[in-house]
């Protein structure tokens, strides 16, 4: 019998959890509110960026769709960070809006086992502590074993553009009214959130010249190691600064912003301020930098990356008449904030699962999360996770040390959050090994046993790692000439100032060249000597940790003989009797001094035993 | 665990005949290398060697020092011994010499028992009395919170914690968010520099000598002229004082300064100040003598009975709040006439003591004020390891600092250059409390503009 999974929404988080229960082999439906947004992106028109490009490497390892859409639609290509060590650099590409949905349509039809359907959900049906089925608004009932929602901004999503204010998802797309109902119902509690997408300006009306080009990479990167086909760079973006007066306007008119007006209770994210948040903020300065990104080659949209606002119209129409080479432009959308419930995702568990209902899981922008990858990537572990319960199997949990997507669940379900979610590298204690060019090294493995890649997915994984490994070793065998001494280039790799162009420069025997080596193999090679003493210190720590969770209580111990444990600790440890170190310490009420105690002890006896 | 080097004071701290200072760890024979003047071309185990001890140049003591290879030892590493005299500055001295070095530093309360059981070289039952020493330990040898630091202290390290939040914020933002920031490496230099001054003082302020107990100091003080050499000498003849003359062994040393048990009694000159005197110099000479006792824990303020008082004294004297403090009234041998009678009107608590110090008159009453205050003064070992561990944070935050300077000038990776900044941030918290990777985004998004 096929396990029945039906996924609420069909945005980001939707798409990748829809698809992932369907390749392991579920039945799922999706369920949307408007089939013609599948896949829609509400905000900036790309995908990637630093530790979001991370987030689709892992995606990619995983074998999700979201980095094959993104190579699909790509319209520019970037790696950030360029300059920067391996495990800064990330991939982001600016993408065609209508292409990325079309190619998302396209593949869920493809899809085995998944349905797609329009309709609200009003209600979700359970059983005791089991979900059975859930029913629309139109009267239907449809069962179901395990339920995901990623209703994303969907949620009592309230719209504000300056004084006006109405009741929707996404721009001129309805709201979600009995979602948030619905779970209040099932006791959980919810948080409202905010954020904001600036204007829209049409491509005919902008003066071009009087903005600073980008151009894309040249050969662009792609970011799914599935994708066969050669990219193209098809469109170049372009930079601007806000003048002085742009100031001026947004403070004269400050009180007609639906954020400093307090008319917005919801709490919006810190490093995606406003235009207004930014001058009412950092007032020393007095200029700020947006961009002009075309919504697709032939799309007639700009979306103004750094002009989010709440400011009415007019207000908006006057800031663009003082920017230089905007001053004709035509402007096809208007910026809006918008308000909508989150869920506290302290509620969940780390599969993403609500805690104290079986089979109904969160994932994407309505755990408090922001960003486009940020909800795949959760879209793609609850996918899974649902499955895996149903089937009685351990659920997949991606650790800090493994990946982002570790990251990210561990800082939502534990700490929970006060504001939206993103991801930056510094969140990760182990930056230097969660790198984008070593993704599928990390989690390829997971993903094949879990039955998410392919027999030959999978060996054309493992044949790329043994390429990098048969060069790291020729690494360290090759000698070079460096300023007259003899050294190794593992070594000389080490230093600063050396990189893999300096280091082919002093290659005289071509040994850099036998093998075939991208981009991404490049990464992977420098990263692995500049990085050697920080990660072999970081994996010495990691595995003294594993070792010491694995460590074997011994089912007899008299805790009374161990050394350092109060009268209460040893109390406790008895009635509770944990078979390994780890659960002593997941354990309530136990001290880290007594954890202590207890792991000398444990250590003590290892010893012995040896 | 094992990986670092520890060391401690092994007799109880105070003042005794001799101090045993002992180290276990990988890092023994460096230490040996580095701090004893002509090492032997071979170490004898288990012999003693008399030798001078040295930090980089300067004489800490001359004492005997013994060389215990593991296993063959306590703990079973590889252990020295240095038995030197029993002066609580000098054990300072030496121990700070030892934790300079790196991967070394001061060893937990039982942590070389606690060593020795898991070598094997201990069994349960002698744990079990270790384990008292491991569990009371815990809780109140670590309270480096801002509060066991004296004020000043505390101070500079919430500037520096401060400081260095806002230098991990802009790495992190030059990694996050490459394209919106023009950093200049030159400003940061800057501030790093700023950084090390900050911990510079730290480490060099005496302040931190205050917590030990062993720098407690009080000061003898007074008019010129009164007798103060006098009285200082006199005490000094005393065979239970205990001379700290050694050569060069830090900056802070003063000519004029004795121990008593571990107390140290100073003599600071105050002379000829008026503070009514309309000379502004004399005003100021009251104020720097008032700034010079600002770190005083006690103060004996000597006076001339025999000359009358010239009006600035008791105003000096009740300005005094830092500790107790007791008034001399020195050559009270001499005949006095009606002068003395203005010395008669002091404040009801103000202690005063008749003194001659020419006919040893008072001077049982003297010693008898010190006893008192070096009791109440006493030093615990909870005061000495705080001192020393926030030290040592601080030496090992310096390091850091340096590997970070010399990077950023050599093109190191930002993301390199942060993680010694991470490290940087773990020795923080150790000292003032807990520093997560949200203070420093908290640093970022307040003082730095985000894009996109």
């Amino acid at each position: 019998m096929k396990e029945k999974i039906i996924v609420v929404g069909a945005g980001h988080a939707g798409i990748e959890a829809a698809c992932a229960a369907s390749r392991l082999g579920a039945e799922v439906m999706l369920i949307t509110l408007q089939l013609e947004s599948i896949g829609q992106m509400s905000c900036n028109p790309s995908i990637g960026g630093i530790a979001k490009g991370h987030l689709v490497r892992e995606i990619d390892a995983f074998g999700g769709v979201m980095p094959l859409a993104a190579d699909a639609t790509g319209i520019h290509f970037l790696t950030l960070n360029r300059s920067k060590g391996p495990a800064v650099r990330a991939g982001r590409c600016q993408n065609d809006k209508g292409d990325y949905r079309n190619f998302m349509f396209r593949y869920l039809e493809k899809q085995k086992n998944l349905t797609l359907y329009q309709g609200m959900v009003s209600d979700i049906v359970c059983q005791g502590q089991k979900i059975t089925a859930i029913k629309t608004e139109n009267g239907e009932t449809f069962n179901a074993d395990a339920v995901i929602l990623c209703g994303g901004t969907f949620m009592g999503g309230v719209i504000h553009v300056g004084a006006s204010h109405y009741s929707a998802g996404r721009a001129n797309e309805i709201a979600d009214t009995c979602l948030s109902k619905v779970l209040q119902n099932l006791g959980v509690s919810l948080k409202r959130f905010k954020t904001g997408t600036p204007m829209r300006l049409h491509r005919g009306s902008i003066d071009w010249s009087q903005f600073i080009p980008q151009p894309g990479d040249e050969p662009p990167q792609p970011f799914s190691q599935r994708t066969r086909r050669v990219l193209k760079n098809r469109i170049i973006c372009h930079m601007g600064r806000t003048p002085e007066s742009l100031r001026q306007i947004v403070l004269d008119h400050l009180d007609l912003s639906a954020l400093y007006s307090g008319r917005i209770d919801g709490i919006g994210p810190r490093y995606c301020p406003s235009i207004e948040d930014k001058f009412v903020k950092f007032t020393s300065r007095t200029s700020h930098h947006f961009y002009l990104e075309p919504e697709g080659v032939k799309c007639a949209e700009v979306y103004v990356n750094g002009l989010s606002t709440s400011l009415p119209v007019w207000v908006q129409r006057k800031m663009l008449s003082v920017i230089t080479g905007l001053e004709n432009a035509v402007m096809m959308r208007p910026a809006y904030a918008i308000e909508y419930d989150a869920i506290d995702a302290r509620q969940l568990d780390h599969s993403l699962r609500l805690k104290g209902i079986n089979g109904l899981y969160c994932a994407g922008q309505l755990n408090g999360s922001s960003g486009y990858e940020e909800a795949a990537a959760q879209g793609l572990l609850a996918g899974v996770n649902a499955v895996l319960a149903l089937r009685g199997e351990e659920p997949l949990i991606v650790k800090r040390h493994q990946g982002y997507m570790g990251v990210m669940v561990d800082d939502l379900v534990r700490q929970g959050v006060d504001e939206p979610y993103r991801l930056f590298t510094s969140r990760a204690e182990y930056r230097l090994s969660l790198r984008e060019d070593n993704a599928h090294e990390r989690l390829s493995e997971m993903a094949y046993s879990l039955g998410l890649l392919t027999a030959s997915e999978y060996k054309e994984i493992d044949v790329r790692l043994r390429r990098r490994q048969r060069m790291l070793v020729a690494l360290g065998k090759m000698r070079v000439d460096w300023q007259g001494n003899w050294v190794h280039a593992a070594q000389l790799l080490r230093r600063p100032e050396v990189n893999w162009q300096v280091l082919k420069g002093l290659d005289g025997e071509g040994i850099l060249c036998e093998e075939q080596l991208d981009e991404s193999d490049i990464a992977y090679l420098e990263a692995n000597c500049k990085y050697e003493g920080y990660i072999r210190i970081q994996n010495q720590r990691l595995e003294q940790m594993n070792h010491l969770l694995r460590t074997q209580i011994p089912k007899d111990l008299d805790y009374k003989i161990v050394p350092g444990l109060s009268v209460e600790m040893v109390h406790r440890l008895t009635i509770h009797k944990p078979e390994t170190f780890a659960q002593a310490s997941n354990m309530a009420g136990v001290t880290p001094a007594a954890l202590n105690a207890l792991r000398a002890f444990l250590q003590r006896l290892d010893r012995l035993k040896k | 665990m094992n990986e670092e080097t520890i060391a401690a004071l092994a007799t109880p701290p105070g003042q005794s005949g001799v101090a045993v200072v002992r180290i276990s760890g990988e890092r023994t024979q460096a230490i040996l290398k580095h701090l004893v003047r002509q090492v032997p071309r071979k170490w004898q185990a288990r012999r003693f060697y008399y030798r001078e001890l040295v930090d980089i140049n300067e004489l800490i003591d001359k004492g005997l020092v013994v060389f215990f290879p593991g296993p063959a030892s306590y703990t079973g590493e590889d252990m020295a011994e240095f038995h030197v005299h029993g002066n609580p500055f000098l054990v300072q001295t030496l121990l700070t010499a030892i934790i300079r070095e790196e991967r070394v530093r001061m060893a937990r309360p039982g942590e070389f028992s606690f060593r020795a059981y898991m070598n094997g070289k201990m069994d349960l039952m002698s744990a079990e009395a270790l384990s008292q020493l491991i569990s009371a330990g815990s809780d109140t040898a670590y309270r480096l919170s801002l509060n066991a630091m004296s004020g000043g202290v505390a101070q500079l390290a919430g500037d520096l914690r401060s400081a260095l939040l806002d230098l991990s914020a802009w790495v992190e933002t030059s990694i996050e968010f490459a394209e919106d920031q023009h950093l200049e490496i030159e400003s940061q230099l800057g501030f790093l520099e700023t950084a090390q001054k900050k911990i510079e003082l730290l480490l060099g302020k005496s302040a931190f000598y205050d917590r030990l107990g062993q720098g407690v100091r009080i000061i003898i003080a007074g008019p010129a002229n009164v007798g103060k050499s006098s009285l200082f000498n006199a005490l000094l003849g005393d065979d239970r004082a205990i001379v700290s003359e050694y050569p060069g062994t830090t900056r802070d040393i003063l000519k004029e300064r004795f121990y008593l048990h571990h107390v140290a009694v100073e003599l600071l000159d105050t002379a000829g100040i008026n503070p009514h005197s309309s000379d502004q110099i004399e005003r100021e000479g009251v104020e720097r003598g008032l700034a010079a006792l600002k770190d005083a824990s006690a103060l004996l303020f000597v006076v001339d009975v025999s000359q009358k008082p010239q009006g600035w004294e008791f105003d000096f004297l009740s300005r005094f709040q830092s500790g107790p403090k007791v008034l001399l009234l020195n050559k009270s041998d001499l005949n006095v006439g009606d002068d003395s009678h203005s010395w008669k009107q002091i404040p009801q608590e103000l202690q005063g003591i008749s003194l001659s110090v020419k006919s040893g008159q008072g001077l049982q009453e003297v010693r008898a004020v010190l006893e008192k205050w070096s009791q109440q003064f006493k030093p615990s070992t909870e005061d000495l390891m705080i001192s020393l561990r926030q030290r040592e944070l601080l030496e090992l935050i310096s390091q850091g600092l340096k590997r970070i300077s010399d990077g950023l000038k050599n093109g190191e990776m930002m993301e390199l250059i942060a993680e010694e900044y991470r490290s940087i941030n773990d020795h923080l918290s150790a000292l003032t409390g807990a520093v997560t990777s949200d203070d420093v985004l908290q640093r970022i998004f307040s003082s730095f503009c985000i894009g996109k």
